[in-house]
């Protein structure tokens, strides 16, 4: 037995699985006949262990230093330490979609476990099964992870220097991979939902999954924001690049489902958004696993060069077509009757899911126009992060907006004493953005203390109101926390309150300069004055380090450092970042005298509140799992009540 | 340490130094950072440490240095790799009124909620459905 036989025995094996549970489910759905159903929900299990086995031999392979295969011999060498051989597998494209397609088995395998309706779970199941048919079908083709070299070469280069720089590495991409995912679930439930016309329930159900996908989502970009921040050392975590571009639209969607369909569930309004949302917000992570694998982006010329382009794009094709082609066919049958006030919790909702749409097409058309234009009318433009945020600011704010104010709006009709409270929130909008202003700060960095004043203010009345209505009923105000959706949403929104303001702080006041110090040069920039006491070099076997001895007179001694890698032509700046709660120091070595050490370049990065950023990724995430933790309990059992 | 000599004569040559880098005053950043760095896949000229950007950065900083103007640095780079160098082409981006899409929808919302303030009649929620119907 060797890796490349175990890894194509399991590729072979899921796919085989994977493929017969497809028939058997359809054969379940046309014929109406359980023992179909029970013989596809058998293979789901195999399918997850076949899965396990071949990403196993992967790990396997790469642990024994088997360079007989290709991806091993690209993606790993000797000298790499045990962790980032670890985490090897989601280093390049053969091995990501590996792990894509064992997630994929994990998450049929978790679906199937809960109790499904048994109207729709014949096609929830073909749905599942046919994604894992085209992500094996994929490995077993055009991009298979253990493909073997005839003469294997005695060591290779390693994975990407980028990807070994820094621990979270091994945790963003799963992250990331457990998200997008997970989004195939809801798909799988609003397809199944379409198909045999029964509307309502399940978007119980599909939200409880699509909670999931979405903390996954939220917590792998904010690792991923903060391992940008740490590594790639220009001091910024956001650059609206393609790839990050492609993973924010998912997560938008993704957003807007979460909230329209809490409208669905308590009004039954919404139902043909909630399919749209749900079908696009799969078929995004898909057509961003095109964009970004494909080298689409880069050139036009490079159209579908990758081999796994052209597949993805049709499996997007045909996952959109699936979705949409059904919302269009019952599209009659959901169209919502009920009538809504714009003064409502509805009718709040009902804006944000237009802002959450919208800038997810904003996002998508922006990354998209330089490909458009270069196709069309043959120019080169660029579009980059300066249009990207001058559309988000206003989007974002009408979000943060409508975030402080949607959960003070009752369903239905406002009453009464609601205006006292929308009152007193424009109050408190208006004051915040008033003390900024007299603080000195932009319009902007304004608008967002009092958006974010505005928004604390708004969870601190809706925990007075949840606490006094207790009180009032003779309750112990405590159990205000068992309300676990109310509470983590509050969390959520306190998370993305913070978020807002760090961003408008960080991209409005950044403060970057460089400088070249002689040794026993003193430099006084941003509040810190630093002198340069000399560079020294150090081996440490996959690399080679030098790093510079600065002595500040806040921080004490600081290390910036530069990475030599051997697969590397130009240096990786490994910055030494300060973390304070009002400002971060992003200490950068750019260039140092190679001759004596004489001199060093040095940058300096000052950017406000960005502390407070990962925080707010930290607070979303425990929002998230405070919803989620015993509500699967109680979800599960009203799953199975008739009800 | 054969690893080090190795590196070393690998590196001196592809870098070799003539004198120390100039320094870059805050507005070189600003500036760069509005312009594309021509080799990179999707950095700016603030963020990339290609030779090209670094190049860049200096030529701004010499520029600044001779009293030009933001326009007239930004020009001179116009002139020398085209409106593409530009991260926002003027007149070829999206046009960026594309960003206040649902803006009038919020101010729809206001106004709509007026008379149901006052018990006017409700609005339709497939209001825009029928409209697209039609």
């Amino acid at each position: 037995m060797t890796p490349a036989l175990l890894g194509n025995l399991g590729v072979s094996l899921t796919l085989a699985f994977s493929l017969l549970g497809l028939g058997l489910a359809l054969l379940a759905y046309l014929q109406g006949d359980g023992r179909f159903l029970k013989g596809a929900k058998s293979l789901v299990l195999p399918a997850f262990l076949a899965a396990s086995a071949a990403f196993l031999a992967l790990e396997w392979a790469l642990l024994t230093h088997d360079f007989s295969l290709a991806y091993v011999a690209r993606n790993h060498s000797t000298k790499d330490p045990l962790w980032v051989t670890l985490v090897t597998p989601w280093a390049a494209l053969e091995g990501s979609i590996l792990l894509w397609g064992l997630l994929q088995t994990l998450y049929t395998f978790l679906a199937v476990r809960k109790p499904l309706d048994p109207w729709r779970a014949s096609l929830v199941l073909a749905v599942l099964f046919g994604i894992q048919v085209f992500f094996f079908g994929v490995m077993a083709t055009i991009a298979s992870p253990f493909e073997t070299l005839p003469d294997p070469p005695p060591d290779g280069v390693g994975p990407n220097p980028l990807l070994q720089n820094h621990w979270m590495m091994a945790v963003h991409p799963v992250l990331m991979y457990l998200g997008f995912v997970g989004l195939s679930v809801p798909y799988a439930y609003a397809v199944a939902a379409m198909a045999v016309r029964r509307y309502q329930t399940w978007v119980e159900e599909t939200r409880w999954w699509a909670l999931i996908a979405w903390g996954f989502l939220t917590a792998g970009k904010v690792a991923g924001m903060w391992w940008s921040y740490e590594v790639l050392g220009w001091g910024g975590y956001w650059a609206w690049d393609p790839v990050e571009n492609a993973s924010f639209i998912p997560w938008l969607l993704a957003t807007a489902f979460l909230h329209t369909a809490v409208v669905q569930q308590t009004r039954g309004a919404f139902k043909a958004w909630n399919f749209a949302f749900v079908t696009l917000a799969f078929a995004a992570t898909v057509l961003g696993t095109f964009l970004t694998r494909s080298g689409v982006i880069q050139s036009v010329h490079a159209f579908a060069e990758g081999p796994v382009g052209p597949a993805f794009l049709g499996f997007f094709l045909l996952s959109t077509a699936l979705g949409l082609g059904l919302l269009s066919r019952v599209s009659r049958e959901v169209r919502d009757a009920a009538v809504f006030r714009p003064l409502s919790r509805e009718g709040a909702l009902l804006l944000g899911a237009f802002f959450f749409a919208g800038w997810a097409l904003v996002v998508l058309l922006g990354t998209f126009y330089p490909l458009l234009v270069e196709a069309f009318a043959g120019a080169k433009v660029s579009v980059g992060a300066p249009f990207f945020n001058q559309i988000s600011a206003p989007i974002g704010a009408g979000i943060l907006f409508l975030m402080g104010v949607g959960p003070i709006l009752p369903w239905r009709r406002p009453r009464a004493e609601v205006f006292r409270n929308l009152y007193l929130l424009l109050a408190v909008l208006a004051g915040g953005t008033l003390l900024g202003l007299l603080l000195g700060y932009t319009l902007g960095a304004s608008l967002a203390v009092g958006l974010f004043l505005y928004n604390l203010a708004a969870i601190l009345l809706l925990v007075r109101e949840g606490v006094l209505g207790r009180k009032a009923a003779g309750l112990s105000p405590w159990g205000f926390l068992q309300n676990r959706r109310r509470v983590g949403s509050l969390v959520v929104h306190l998370g993305v309150a913070l978020m807002g303001l760090g961003i408008a702080f960080s991209q409005t006041y950044r403060l970057e300069s460089e400088k070249t110090l002689y040794q026993g040069q003193t430099w006084e920039v941003g509040g810190v004055r630093m002198t340069f006491q000399g560079v020294r070099a150090l081996d440490e076997g996959r690399r080679f380090a030098v790093e510079a001895l600065l002595r500040t007179d806040r921080f004490g001694e600081v290390r910036p450092r530069l990475h030599f890698y051997p697969q590397m032509n130009s240096p990786l700046p490994a910055p030494k970042v300060i973390y304070t709660p009002g400002n971060d120091y992003y200490f950068l070595l750019m260039d140092f005298d190679r001759e004596k050490g004489e001199w060093a370049s040095l940058r300096l990065i000052v950017t406000p509140l960005v502390f407070w950023m990962w925080v707010a990724g930290g607070l979303m995430a425990l929002g998230t799992l405070y919803i989620l933790w015993p509500a699967a309990r109680a979800e599960e059992a009203r799953g199975v009540s008739p009800a | 340490m054969r690893w080090v000599v190795l590196l070393m004569a690998f590196l001196l040559p592809a870098l070799a130094q003539e004198a120390p880098p100039p320094d870059l005053p805050p507005e070189v950043f600003r500036i760069a950072r509005e312009l594309r760095c021509p080799v990179c896949q999707g950095e700016s000229a603030a963020e990339s440490n290609s030779g090209v950007a670094v190049e860049m950065r200096r030529i701004i900083a010499e520029m600044l240095q001779e009293g030009k103007t933001e326009a007239e640095i930004k020009a001179f780079f116009v002139e020398r790799y085209g409106e593409w160098i530009l991260y926002e082409p003027p007149g070829r981006a999206l046009p960026l009124g594309s960003g206040s899409c649902p803006w009038p929808g919020f101010c729809f919302w206001p106004w709509a909620s007026l008379p149901t303030s006052v018990r006017g009649a409700p609005c339709p929620l497939s209001f825009w459905r029928r409209q697209s119907a039609a």
